[in-house]
């Protein structure tokens, strides 16, 4: 992360980053403060267009025409790094040939931004010996998800902005430990460490280490939740997590969690989900364990119990340790850190990260050994895979677009504290606990057009379902585009969401659903 | 009063702080670590103030059991983890348990617990359908 506040040019893509990762955006800041051009790709003036030199104002669930139209106009203008295609990469002219006909033109007519915007983005993006991307769920959370990484990443490959300080493309997660799950193997398709089930080095490794265990590609959460609705699943475990609200479809949600014979909750309120549950189990909180989290930047830090938990609550390893126990396996930790020494036998990533090598100063993986320092910037002389891998992604529509049923389209997102002033900050602390009413931003010319006042409840609907909630009449949005905060329980935004899934790797498109208004 | 060092439980940034206790567990505030490679003595109002959940007074406190009715009792730790245990028996079979048992664990988990997850799915309960909210 601090490689941000090096970089010369910065370009945001769907990422509200000054919300969603305030310390990162202050890394920007900085970055700004020394010279820097901010460049933002979102459909709303986010706080940070505020501060940037451009924005491009883009239709939700575009931004894969207007990154290939990047490639196309630096190929176009030859501004390749010719020397980093040749040394570094493969598959290049296939990838070019698929970009052939991506003009600024033609994405503009399905982007909204202008050709010229397009054209200047990938110029100045291109002539800048230090440009990095950052980009969080805005790009992720859309059917053409994965191709627009593997786009960002072609974009990143062509101008040799790989592998050197304050280049590449970098996510930015979410939650704290979003790193850390993948990380350890909370995945369908991957054991701890990124190894696939099917390679023969990996049954011989965590035989070794687990012995016996299932080496399928399990379900993800959508298929487990289509496995409930068919009476096939017939117990589920949910820790900290919240799918009533989180999950794309909700009222599809409800049905198979009620359809679902066994549901054991862990968390430490009484969530929407919980209440669903047949057992809740009460967890400590981030102050009441031990243990290690892996941030944005792959660094794996302590987290200290600070205080007891609270009434009979017990951390969450606990908990897990003695089911495991109880259904008689033969484990027995004594605390997080013989957990860790696991870790390092299991993975190589993690494999000389110890919570002894930590207390002070955290360690970025990948780590093989006790003696290595960790490694800061991925990809410095080769790709995992030797060579980087150009990838031909190219757009088609799926999923929701607007209609003359549903003319509008609506993104969702995290709720903020800058919408209100400062002396509210602390009050939607306490009420982002309590899920007060969300809102809908609507653009103050479709919220005329309709005669919607500020702050007038309006219903929105999609094919999936519909919820009510005040308008906030803003000119920071699209027109034609709404704005529906997610974590909400009475306007819940995956009300509205459908399960229109990427085709590569089964993530939700929460960014993008087509709705219509109907004023209350 | 103690004042220990830990990792901010928000997002993905990973700031240090430092938590001030009194001896009564009362947390007092929250301060920014100096030396801290990432926050450099910087927080956000999150890492500020969003340690008040922490003593809510709606926390779980104890295991809840959903009885017969449909509302829930409390219940000692050991009931209700024979209670998960048995369940988990009754749901394996002797072949692969991919589509029976589905576990979900959480970005807000440490690692050690996102590990102790994945190996409870694969090599305890035989189930490949393990998978976390990063998707979402
Ligand atoms: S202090 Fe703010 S920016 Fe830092 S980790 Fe916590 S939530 Fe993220």
């Amino acid at each position: 992360m601090n490689d941000i506040s090096d970089a010369e040019f910065i370009m945001v893509i769907g990422s509200n980053t000054t919300e969603q990762h305030p310390l990162a955006s202050t890394r920007i800041f900085e970055a700004l403060e020394k010279g820097a051009e901010l460049y933002v790709v979102d459909p709303r003036k986010i706080r940070l267009t505020d501060f940037a030199h451009a924005h491009a104002p883009i239709e939700p669930g575009t931004n894969l025409p207007m990154i290939n139209a990047m490639i196309h106009v630096i190929i176009k203008e030859g501004l390749v790094d010719e020397e980093f295609i040749k040394n570094r990469t493969e598959n290049y002219e296939e990838m070019k040939k698929s970009v052939e006909d991506c003009t600024p033109e033609w994405a503009e007519s399905i982007s909204r931004v202008k050709a010229d915007m397009i054209r200047q983005f990938a110029r100045k993006y291109a002539t800048t010996d230090k440009a990095m991307i950052l980009f969080t769920m805005g790009v992720t959370q859309q059917t053409t998800g994965v191709k627009s990484i593997r786009a960002l990443a072609n974009l990143a490959m062509i101008t040799g902005h790989v592998g050197r300080p304050s280049t590449g493309i970098n996510p930015l997660r979410g939650q704290n430990n979003v790193q850390g799950a993948g990380d350890m193997g909370a995945l369908p398709d991957f054991l701890p460490g990124y190894q696939r089930p099917e390679w023969p080095e990996t049954k011989e490794r965590f035989n070794k280490v687990w012995g016996d265990f299932s080496c399928l590609r399990g379900r993800n959460i959508i298929e487990m939740f289509d496995l409930m609705e068919e009476g096939k699943m017939k117990v589920a475990y949910i820790v900290g997590e919240n799918p009533v609200l989180s999950d794309p479809d909700q009222i599809h949600t409800l049905k198979c969690l009620e359809k679902l014979p066994f549901l054991v909750v862990q968390d430490i309120f009484l969530t929407e989900t919980a209440k669903f549950a047949d057992v809740v189990l009460p967890a400590g909180s981030f102050l009441e364990r031990e243990g290690t989290y892996t941030n944005t930047d792959r660094r794996v830090q302590m987290i200290h119990k600070v205080i007891e938990p609270l009434g009979d609550a017990k951390p969450d390893w606990e908990i897990m340790t003695e089911i495991m126990k109880r259904i008689g396996m033969d484990v027995d930790y004594q605390s997080p850190s013989d957990i860790m020494d696991e870790i390092n036998e299991a993975t190589e990533i993690y494999g000389g990260i110890s919570h002894d090598r930590i207390q002070e100063v955290g360690i970025q993986w990948p780590c093989p050994d006790k003696e290595h320092p960790g490694t800061p910037i991925l990809h410095v002389d080769e790709f995992k895979r030797g060579k980087g891998l150009f990838t031909v992604n190219d757009f088609e529509f799926i999923g929701d677009q607007r209609s003359e049923e549903y003319p509008f389209l609506v993104t969702t997102g995290r709720v903020t504290h800058q919408y209100h002033t400062g002396t509210m900050t602390r009050k939607v602390w306490t009420l982002a606990l309590e899920y007060p009413e969300g809102f809908v931003e609507i653009h103050t010319k479709d919220a005329e057009e309709l005669g919607v006042k500020n702050h007038q409840p309006i219903r929105i609907t999609s094919a999936r379902g519909s919820i009510v909630a005040p308008a906030m009449v803003t000119n920071r949005i699209n027109e034609k585009t709404l704005f529906v905060p997610f974590h909400f329980a009475e306007s819940p935004a995956n009300r509205l969401t459908g399960r229109n899934l990427d085709p590569i790797i089964n993530i939700p498109a929460l960014k993008v659903s087509a709705v219509r208004i109907e004023v209350e | 009063m103690k004042r220990v060092e830990t990792t901010c439980g928000y997002c993905g940034c990973g700031c240090g702080i430092y938590v001030n206790v009194a001896d009564d567990d009362t947390i007092l505030g929250i301060a920014p670590s100096y030396n801290h490679v990432v926050s450099q003595g910087k927080l956000c109002s999150k890492g500020w103030h969003g340690f008040a959940f922490v003593r809510d007074s709606r926390r779980l406190k104890t295991p809840l059991i959903r009885q017969k009715d449909g509302n829930f009792r409390e219940a000692g730790w050991d009931e209700a983890l024979d209670l998960v245990a048995a369940k988990f028996k009754e749901a394996m079979t002797e072949e692969d348990n991919t589509d029976r048992i589905g576990l979900i664990s959480s970005a807000r988990c440490t690692n050690e617990e996102n590990f102790l997850m994945a190996k409870m799915a694969r090599a305890g309960l035989k189930t490949s359908s393990i998978d976390h909210c990063a998707r979402l």
